[in-house]
C-alpha cells in the first residue's frame, strides 16, 4: 500500500504495545478509512486531520484483530467526533460544513415550509364519448390483428395502389 | 398595460375572430380553386378531388400562421411610432406598496439537478436585486424517480440554500408517488401550501425569469382582478447545437410577430403553455383540477397535455387567460437536437389528441375549442401534408404512364383533352411560398426598421444570412418532422401509449447509430419515392427534390445539426446570433457561477455524480442530511423489514451495482437502511469490497 512509508504515529505505537501478530494490512486499511472519514468530514488536512486520525487509531482496543480493526476505528473515529462537536470547530474548513452535522442543525431539518391544507378538486366535464373517439375504436379492432397488422397494411397499399393505377 | 386591458372583451374578440376566418377562408376557397384548375382533369376525377380536397386543408391551415403574422407584424409596427401600451419595465415596488407573496414553482422530473438549482438560484438573486425577494417563496417540486438524481436534488438544494443563505425561502419537495405527473404536482403543492400564497409562478426546468418581470407580472395581477393566468412568450437561449441555435434564432426573430398576432385574436382566451406564466391560485383550485380521462391511454387516463385545458377551465370560469407578448426576461431553452425534440413531440401529440374527446365539453369558450382543434392539427397537418404528397405523386405517375381517354362515355362535340399548365402552377407556388416565407420576411423587416436592433443580431447582413440558413435548415427538417409527425399520430390512434421520458437538456449530441436506428425508414422512404419519381416522371421528380433532399438526408442532418462545435462555428462566424449572446443578461451570468459553485462545494470522496445513491449511504453529510429529510422514522411492517434487510445484505454484498433503480429507491426511502449501511460501508475491511463504495486508498498528498 501507498501509506506502509507514512504510518501515523498512533498506529506505529498501537503496533509496538503488543499487536505485532496483527497484519500490517489491516490497520493500513484502517488509517486509510479513518483519513478518509476525517476528509469526507471536511476536516482540515494537514496536521489538525492527522492528530485526529492518530487519536482514533490510539482508541482501538488492543485485543481487537484482523478484519475488526477497521471498524473499530471507524467507531473510535466516530466517537471521537460526537463528542469534541465543539472543539472541532475550529479545525473544520470553514465553506460548505459551518452549518453542517457538527452542529447538528441537519437533525429535524424541514425541506419545506409548514403546510396550509387546501381543497383541489377535479373538475368534471362532459368528454366525448370513448367510443366514438376513432383512435379507440381502430385501437380495439387492431389490438387483435396486430400479429398480422403489417401483412395486412402491405397488402392494403399494394391493392390500392393497383386499383387506383387501372381505374384512373 | 392598460389598466382594464385584461378585462374580457368578448364582443372585440369575437369580431376579430370573424375577421380571421373570412380572411383565411376566402383565399383558400379561390387557391383551391386555382389548385383544380391546374390540374390536368380540372379536379373532375375522384384523385384529383382529393388532392384539391387536401390542399384546401393545407392552405388554410399555413394561412391561419399567415394571417397572425401580418396582424402582428401591423401591431408592432404601429407601437413604434404610437405606443398603445406603456413601457414594459416594472415601476418601482417602493412606489406600487407590499406585493402579495408568490410562489415560484419549478416542477421537475429527472432533470440535471446543477442546471435546476443554479436557475432557481439565478432567479433568486435577480429578485433579491430588485428588493422585492421577501415577497416570493420558490419551491422545487420534484418528481424524480432515479435514485441518483434524487440525492444530488436533495444535495444541491441544501448546498444553494447554503450558498444564497436561503434556507427560509427556496424549498425543495419530492413526491414519493408521481400521480398525473406535472399538473398532479401542481396539484399537490396547491393542496398543502396554495392557501399560503394569492398567485404562482411556474417555470419549467430550463426556464429563466428575470426579477423585473417576475415583479411586473405580479403587477399586472393585481390591477386586473379578473385575470387568471397571464403567460408570457419565452424566449430560447443558452444552447450551443446547431439545431438548438437555429431554434432559437427562429424564436426570437419570429416569435415577437407571432405573439402579437395571437393576442390580437385570442385576447382574454389566450393559451397557457405550462410554464413561464403567473396563474391567481385561489381560482386555479377550485376550477382547474383535471380529472383523468375515461378509458386507456392513450387517448384516456391522464391528461398529457394539461395546461391548454387548466387554460379553458379557467376560462370557463369567468377568468381570463392572457398572452403577454410585450414582457420580456422570460426564456426558456431548447431541445438541444432533432431526436430530443421528437421525444417531445411524441408526447405532445398524444396529449393534443386527446383534447380532441374535450372538444365537446359544455361551457368551454369557442376560441378554447379551436385552441384544442389546433392543437390537434399541429400533428394531423403532416398527415395531411403525406397525403398531399402521396397523391401528387399518384397523379404525375397516373399522367406519365396511363393513356389519356380522349372520349368519355358522355357524347361531346370535342375529345377530353387533359391539359396540364405547369406554368400557371407558379402562380400557387408563388403564393403558397409567400404564406409561408412572407411571415419570415415581415419579422427581418420589423427588426431592420426597429433602428439599431439588428446590431443584436450581429449587424443586418448577418441577420439576412441567417435567416436564408435558417429556411434552408427548416426546408430540410421539415419532410423528416412530418414523417415523424406521420409516425406519431397513427401510433397514437392506434393506441400505442407513449412513455413519459425526461427531455434531454444537455448538449450532449446525437451519435450515428442513434440516428441511423431513428431515421433509417425516413431515408429509405426518400431514396424509393425519389428513384420512381426520376425514373416516370422527371419533371414532378425536380418539384418534390426538397422533400426527398430533406429524407434522404435525415440522418447525416441529425447528426451534425445535434453537435454543439457546429453551433459554435456558425456563432463564430457571427451568423444565428440573438441578442442573449451579445448582451448576455446577468440571470444567464448567474446561472454559469452558481452552477460552478454547486460543483466547487462538492463532497470529497470525488464519486461520480451519477453514484448518487453510493454517495447518500457512504458519505457522512449526504446520508444525514437524506435521512433528515426523509422526516421521523416510520413503522414497517415484518414482511417490509425482512426484505429492507434483504436488500441490504446484497448491497454490502454484491456492492451497490446490483442493485437495481427500484431496490434504490426501497432503501433511501427507509432511514434504518441508510444509517445502518453508512456504518457498515465504512467498517468493510476486504479494500476491493470497499472500492465498490468509493472507499478507495486517500493518496496522502490528497487534501
Amino acid at each position: 500500500m501507498a501509506m506502509s512509508s507514512t504510518r501515523l504515529e498512533g498506529t506505529e505505537e498501537k503496533k509496538g504495545a503488543g499487536v505485532q501478530s496483527l497484519p500490517d494490512g489491516d490497520w493500513e486499511t484502517a488509517q486509510q478509512r479513518v483519513l478518509l472519514y476525517l476528509k469526507c468530514m471536511n476536516v482540515a488536512p494537514g496536521k489538525d486531520r492527522l492528530a485526529l486520525a492518530a487519536e482514533a487509531l490510539k482508541n482501538v482496543k488492543t485485543e481487537v484483530q484482523g478484519a475488526a480493526i477497521p471498524r473499530d476505528a471507524m467507531e473510535a473515529v466516530q466517537n471521537l467526533l460526537r463528542k469534541s462537536d465543539g472543539v472541532l470547530q475550529g479545525k473544520i474548513e470553514p465553506k460548505l460544513y459551518s452549518m453542517g452535522i457538527f452542529e447538528r442543525q441537519v437533525e429535524g431539518l424541514k425541506s419545506f415550509p409548514p403546510l396550509n391544507r387546501g381543497n383541489m378538486i377535479a373538475v368534471k366535464f362532459e368528454q366525448l364519448p370513448q367510443w366514438l373517439s376513432t383512435g379507440s375504436f381502430f385501437a380495439t379492432v387492431l389490438l387483435h390483428l396486430r400479429p398480422l397488422l403489417l401483412p395486412i397494411f402491405i397488402l392494403i397499399n399494394l391493392l390500392l395502389l393497383i386499383s387506383l393505377f387501372f381505374w384512373f | 398595460m392598460d389598466e382594464g386591458l385584461y378585462s374580457l372583451r368578448v364582443g372585440i374578440a369575437t369580431w376579430r375572430r370573424i375577421f380571421l376566418l373570412s380572411l383565411v377562408i376566402v383565399p383558400s376557397i379561390f387557391f383551391s380553386g386555382y389548385m383544380a384548375y391546374l390540374l390536368p382533369q380540372q379536379g373532375s376525377t375522384g384523385l384529383e378531388l382529393l388532392i384539391v380536397m387536401v390542399f384546401t386543408v393545407l392552405f388554410i391551415w399555413i394561412s391561419m400562421g399567415f394571417w397572425t403574422a401580418v396582424v402582428g407584424f401591423v401591431i408592432l409596427i404601429r407601437r413604434m411610432s404610437h405606443p398603445k401600451m406603456p413601457d414594459e419595465h416594472t415601476t418601482c415596488p417602493s412606489e406600487s406598496g407590499p406585493l402579495p407573496r408568490t410562489a415560484i414553482l419549478m416542477p421537475v422530473c429527472n432533470e440535471d439537478p446543477h442546471r435546476v438549482f443554479a436557475g432557481i438560484g439565478a432567479v433568486y438573486q435577480s429578485l433579491e436585486k430588485s428588493g422585492v425577494l421577501p415577497y416570493f417563496d420558490f419551491f422545487i417540486l420534484s418528481d424524480t424517480n432515479d435514485p441518483d438524481t434524487w440525492i444530488e436534488e436533495e444535495w444541491c438544494w441544501y448546498k444553494l440554500c447554503h450558498v444564497l443563505n436561503a434556507g427560509e425561502r427556496i424549498f425543495y419537495r419530492r413526491r414519493r408517488i408521481n400521480i398525473k405527473r406535472k399538473s398532479g404536482n401542481i396539484a399537490d403543492f396547491c393542496r398543502r401550501w396554495g392557501r399560503s400564497y394569492r398567485y404562482m409562478i411556474v417555470l419549467d426546468a430550463d426556464s429563466i425569469m428575470t426579477g423585473s418581470t417576475l415583479v411586473h407580472m405580479v403587477e399586472i395581477m393585481e390591477r386586473n382582478a379578473t385575470l387568471g393566468i397571464l403567460q408570457t412568450v419565452p424566449k430560447g437561449i443558452g444552447r450551443d447545437s446547431l439545431f438548438a441555435r437555429l431554434q432559437q434564432f427562429s424564436n426570437n426573430i419570429y416569435g415577437p410577430i407571432f405573439a402579437a398576432g395571437l393576442h390580437f385574436w385570442q385576447l382574454g382566451d389566450a393559451h397557457f403553455w405550462g410554464h413561464n406564466a403567473i396563474i391567481r391560485v385561489e381560482p386555479f383550485m377550485k376550477h382547474c383540477g383535471l380529472p383523468r380521462l375515461s378509458g386507456k391511454p392513450p387517448l384516456g387516463g391522464e391528461i398529457l397535455s394539461h395546461d391548454f385545458v387548466e387554460a379553458a377551465l379557467m376560462r370557463r370560469a369567468g377568468w381570463g387567460v392572457w398572452l403577454a407578448y410585450n414582457l420580456e426576461g422570460s426564456y426558456e431553452e431548447m431541445p438541444p437536437a432533432l431526436l430530443d425534440e421528437l421525444k417531445r413531440d411524441r408526447r405532445w401529440c398524444q396529449g393534443n389528441l386527446q383534447h380532441l374527446r374535450l372538444f365537446f365539453t359544455k361551457g368551454l369558450c369557442p376560441a378554447h375549442r379551436a385552441m384544442f382543434l389546433n392543437g390537434a392539427m399541429a400533428y394531423l397537418s403532416a398527415l395531411f401534408w403525406f397525403s398531399f404528397l402521396v397523391l401528387s405523386t399518384a397523379e404525375a405517375l397516373q399522367h406519365a404512364l396511363v393513356n389519356p381517354v380522349y372520349f368519355t362515355e358522355v357524347k361531346s362535340l370535342f375529345p377530353a383533352w387533359p391539359v396540364w399548365h405547369p406554368e400557371r402552377s407558379v402562380v400557387l407556388l408563388v403564393a403558397t411560398i409567400t404564406v409561408l416565407f412572407l411571415p419570415r420576411v415581415l419579422a427581418i423587416l420589423l427588426i431592420l426598421l426597429k433602428g439599431g436592433r439588428s446590431r443584436l443580431f450581429g449587424g443586418a447582413f448577418s441577420l439576412l444570412l441567417s435567416m436564408l440558413i435558417e429556411i434552408i435548415f427548416s426546408a430540410l427538417f421539415a419532410p423528416t418532422r412530418m414523417v415523424f409527425h406521420c409516425k406519431f399520430v397513427i401510433l397514437t390512434l392506434l393506441g400505442r401509449k407513449v412513455s413519459w421520458g425526461t427531455q434531454s437538456r444537455v448538449d450532449k449530441g446525437t451519435s450515428w447509430r442513434e440516428a441511423l436506428t431513428v431515421h433509417w425508414t425516413a431515408t429509405v422512404l426518400g431514396l424509393v419515392w425519389g428513384m420512381v419519381t426520376f425514373v416516370v416522371s422527371r419533371t414532378y421528380f425536380w418539384w418534390i427534390t426538397p422533400v426527398l433532399a430533406g429524407l434522404v438526408l435525415s440522418i447525416p442532418l441529425s447528426v451534425w445539426s445535434s453537435r454543439p462545435e457546429a453551433g459554435r462555428g456558425f456563432r463564430k462566424r457571427g451568423i444565428l446570433l440573438i441578442p442573449e449572446e451579445l448582451e448576455v443578461p446577468q440571470e444567464l451570468i448567474w446561472i454559469k457561477r452558481n452552477r460552478e459553485q454547486l460543483y466547487a462545494l462538492d463532497q470529497s470522496l470525488g464519486l461520480p455524480k451519477a453514484r448518487g445513491f453510493v454517495r447518500a449511504i457512504v458519505e457522512p453529510f449526504i446520508n444525514e442530511l437524506h435521512i433528515a429529510l426523509l422526516g421521523r422514522e416510520r413503522k414497517v411492517s415484518t414482511s417490509l423489514a425482512h426484505r429492507l434487510i434483504q436488500l441490504r445484505d446484497k448491497a454490502l454484498h454484491e456492492g451497490p451495482d446490483h442493485l437495481i433503480a427500484s431496490e434504490k429507491l426501497e432503501l433511501l426511502h427507509d432511514p434504518v437502511s441508510l444509517a445502518a449501511l453508512h456504518r457498515v460501508a465504512w467498517e468493510i475491511p476486504d479494500s476491493r469490497s470497499a472500492a465498490k463504495w468509493g472507499l478507495t486508498e486517500l493518496p496522502l498528498s490528497s487534501g
